[in-house]
């Protein structure tokens, strides 16, 4: 605390820390070294093995051997560092110490120990105005500006204050989120345009040889025709350019050749995909909620549906295709469902002669496998069409009534 | 000469005192290389073994000259020498000796004893593992206490007392493996290898039949008992003595200090009296070095000697093929006398100047 307040704060405090590291670690070091020099003992019988004394050396320490001392002549071991690789390591590291000491300081970020490290957030954000700029969901210059917003929020981050930093992420995120869902509302709109002409399409197909009801087709036709490509030009995507717009005018005369409206359903086509490519990018980049980014996939779609099928729809979401007509492919079989008792005679029952091999709801002695009883005789009916099941005669009443007259 | 029991402060024995026991020993040992030819280790050893007044066991193949050794050095030293053929129906009673019944000079009738073999200075037991373990046993009172017991009387045995035993490393067939409390009551466990070529050359053209040539001199008793004065006086070091404990402690795996071969291949390491085995016949190696203290290295002489019959290796060890020699080598490299742990980059470049300074 006194150097600190000698020094002051800032840079200068860090540095005098760093200076002061080398001497703190170098007395610890020099106490753990001091702890582990050998007693005396040790060294004169390192001493003893090392010249060979034949224990005159160790025995000083307890008898008087002068006597014999010219006897001997002692030398002293000498030892010996192996530095190598230990010295240039030390070398390179004091070397590197002190280039980072002489460093200028305008070289050393000076906030950086109070940085707020937001740069994960900060790419996330990044990623979804770079993926909004390049779907042409905001303009270029809107993209710009909001990197530079982030640019700035990076430079200001301070772990002193974070609630800012998060606060201005937030709201960026937010802007972004913001303009994400009004892109995908107006691309609800768009989508069901571009359904409905493909719905008006299909009906001009049907009424071939009625002109009345041909006109009628065209007409919608020209009006959802017109609402798509308005919608078309708000999402910047290409179904306003060109042909489209020469097949509006065709439509607005009622003059639509059979090749005319294949192009016009496969532009169509083209643009409901585009516009679910670009709902799932947005959903993935988590700009817009899940659950509204299902809800505009799944619209239109009744419609579409109802088109190709040549029945009259309903639409709607949730709301199920046209009507079919409830057909019933022919009388059930019996087979399974009912059979006659058999008496089964007292040596078939009896314990000693016979045994269990399987229980059945079948017929004794049919072979037929174990059938469940369930509203259908066709146990894998399940992965077939509804065309394929037949509906045991039981059940027909409540089947009727489920589906019947209203839908 | 080193005084500790009396309570005194030791010193250490002058120079010219020790100068006629060094002298004395170097003429011994000159006789022995004569008359052993080829065995300049091993005599010193033996020797060394004589002078700790330890038990030593021979092992090597016939013919190598054990018998020989030990005659000559029975006969150098001026001590009674005994000879005795270990077989499987040998009798303690044939070792030991025993009571006979024989009239006195009043006419009277009385158990009377006869000493057996074993009352002698030298005692030779060849082939020891060949007796049976009420035979081997009987050895072990005599070899411990240098005394015998028999019908309740204790006798002593002559002093200076040695069993010097040699045993067959082959032929193991009706042979009876030493126990190991008998074991540890020999102080070396010395195998005796052949000769090279020269040597048996030298055997050949300058004794006929083989025959060694008797010693011409001899020590007498006055010039024993001084070697055994002389021997006392050498001083033990403390950092030494603490190298002893440290390695007899260090071949048991137990041990925090034992090597990662001795976890391995050791069940049970060295007794206590492994270590003051080695304390003597380290001061017997310093003094037929003339030196009045004893060194590491003089330990480090003795210990494969002193330890290798002391070691019970399990079965891994023989499956691998070891024997103690290599587990003993393995402690002695790797305990550092000095008990200092120096850190890899600090090494001590003096032996080169110490053996400069030497020469």
């Amino acid at each position: 605390m006194l150097i600190a307040a000698a020094v002051g704060e800032g840079l200068w405090q860090y540095r005098f820390h760093a200076f002061l590291l080398p001497p703190v670690l170098g007395v610890v070091w020099a106490g753990v070294a001091l702890r582990q020099l050998p007693g005396r003992g040790s060294l004169t019988a390192l001493l003893e093995r090392t010249n060979n004394a034949g224990g005159l050396i160790v025995a000083s320490s307890e008898v008087d051997i002068s006597q014999w001392a010219d006897a001997f002549a002692a030398a002293r071991p000498r030892v010996v560092w192996r530095m190598g690789r230990r010295l240039v390591g030390l070398v390179a590291s004091a070397a590197f110490m002190i280039a980072c000491m002489a460093a200028p300081p305008n070289l050393v970020p000076p906030a950086g120990m109070n940085n707020l490290q937001i740069d994960h957030h900060v790419d996330v954000i990044e990623g979804r105005t770079r993926l909004l700029e390049e779907r042409k969901i905001i303009p270029q210059r809107q993209a710009s500006q909001i990197r530079k917003e982030l640019s700035n929020i990076s430079k200001r981050a301070d772990a002193a204050d974070p609630a800012k930093t998060w606060e201005s992420l937030d709201h960026v995120k937010d802007q972004l989120s913001g303009l994400a869902r009004r892109w995908a509302q107006d691309a609800a709109v768009a989508k069901s345009a571009a359904a409905g002409a493909l719905e008006a399409a299909g009906n001009i197909a049907l009424a071939q040889g009625d002109p009345a009801a041909t006109a009628k087709a065209m007409s919608e036709l020209s009006e959802h025709l017109a609402e798509c490509i308005a919608q078309s030009e708000l999402l910047q995507s290409d179904l306003a350019a060109g042909q489209i717009a020469d097949l509006l005018k065709n439509a607005q005369l009622g003059k639509l050749s059979p090749e005319q409206i294949a192009a016009l359903k496969e532009a169509l086509a083209c643009e409901m995909a585009y516009i679910d490519e670009r709902l799932i990018e947005l959903a993935d980049k988590c700009m817009i909620d899940p659950q509204q980014a299902a809800q505009l996939l799944a619209c239109g779609q009744c419609l579409g549906s109802g088109v190709s099928s040549g029945q009259e729809g309903s639409g709607g979401i949730g709301r199920g295709g046209g009507p079919t007509p409830m057909t019933w492919a022919g009388e059930s079989d019996s087979a399974g469902v009912e059979w006659q008792p058999v008496a089964i005679t007292p040596q078939e029952l009896s314990p000693g002669t016979s045994m269990v091999t399987g229980i059945s709801a079948g017929k004794p002695g049919d072979e037929q496998p174990l059938v469940q009883a369930g509203g259908s005789l066709d146990t894998s009916g399940g992965a077939g069409s509804a065309y394929t099941h037949q509906i045991l005669p039981r059940h027909r009443r409540a089947v009727e009534a489920f589906f019947g007259p209203g839908q | 000469m080193t005084v500790t029991d009396s309570g005194t402060s030791p010193h250490l024995v002058a120079p010219d005192e020790l100068a006629p026991s060094v002298q004395l020993i170097r003429r011994v040992l000159d006789e022995l290389d004569g008359i052993l030819l080829g065995q300049r280790q091993l005599n010193r050893m033996v020797l060394s073994g004589v002078l700790a007044r330890g038990h030593i066991l021979l092992e090597g193949l016939p013919g190598v000259g054990k018998t020989a050794l030990v005659k000559a050095m029975g006969e150098l030293l001026g001590l009674g020498f005994a000879r005795v053929q270990f077989t499987p129906d040998l009798m303690p009673s044939d070792i030991l000796g025993s009571h006979i019944l024989q009239n006195d000079a009043q006419g009277r009738r009385e158990m009377q004893f006869e000493p057996g073999p074993v009352f002698t200075n030298i005692l030779l037991a060849d082939e020891i593992n060949r007796a049976s373990p009420k035979t081997q046993s009987a050895l072990l009172e005599a070899m411990q206490e240098r005394c015998v017991t028999l019908m309740g009387k204790t006798r002593p045995l002559p002093a200076p007392f040695f069993v010097l035993a040699s045993q067959n490393p082959i032929e193991l067939e009706g042979t009876y493996p030493l126990p190991e409390a008998q074991l540890d009551r020999f102080l070396f466990k010395l195998t005796v290898g052949g000769v090279n070529v020269e040597t048996l050359e030298q055997i050949i053209t300058t004794r006929r039949r083989g025959e060694p040539p008797k010693p011409g001199w001899k020590v007498s008793e006055q010039q024993l008992l001084a070697l055994f004065a002389a021997m006392d006086a050498i001083f033990l070091p403390k950092a030494v003595g603490r190298y002893i404990s440290r390695l007899a402690a260090a071949t048991h795996p137990a041990s925090p200090e034992a090597t990662e071969m001795v976890r391995n291949y050791v069940s049970y390491g060295a007794s206590p009296r492994a270590a003051i085995a080695m304390a003597e016949a380290a001061r017997a190696l310093a003094l037929m070095d003339g030196r009045p203290t004893v060194g590491f290295a003089d330990v480090k002489t003795v210990a494969p000697a002193v330890l290798n019959h002391r070691l019970i290796l399990n079965y891994k060890a023989k499956f691998d093929g070891l024997d103690a020699f290599a587990v003993i080598g393995g402690i002695l490299e790797s305990l550092d006398e000095a008990q200092v742990h120096l850190p890899s980059d600090i090494a001590i470049a003096g032996a080169t100047i110490a053996r400069e300074a030497r020469a």
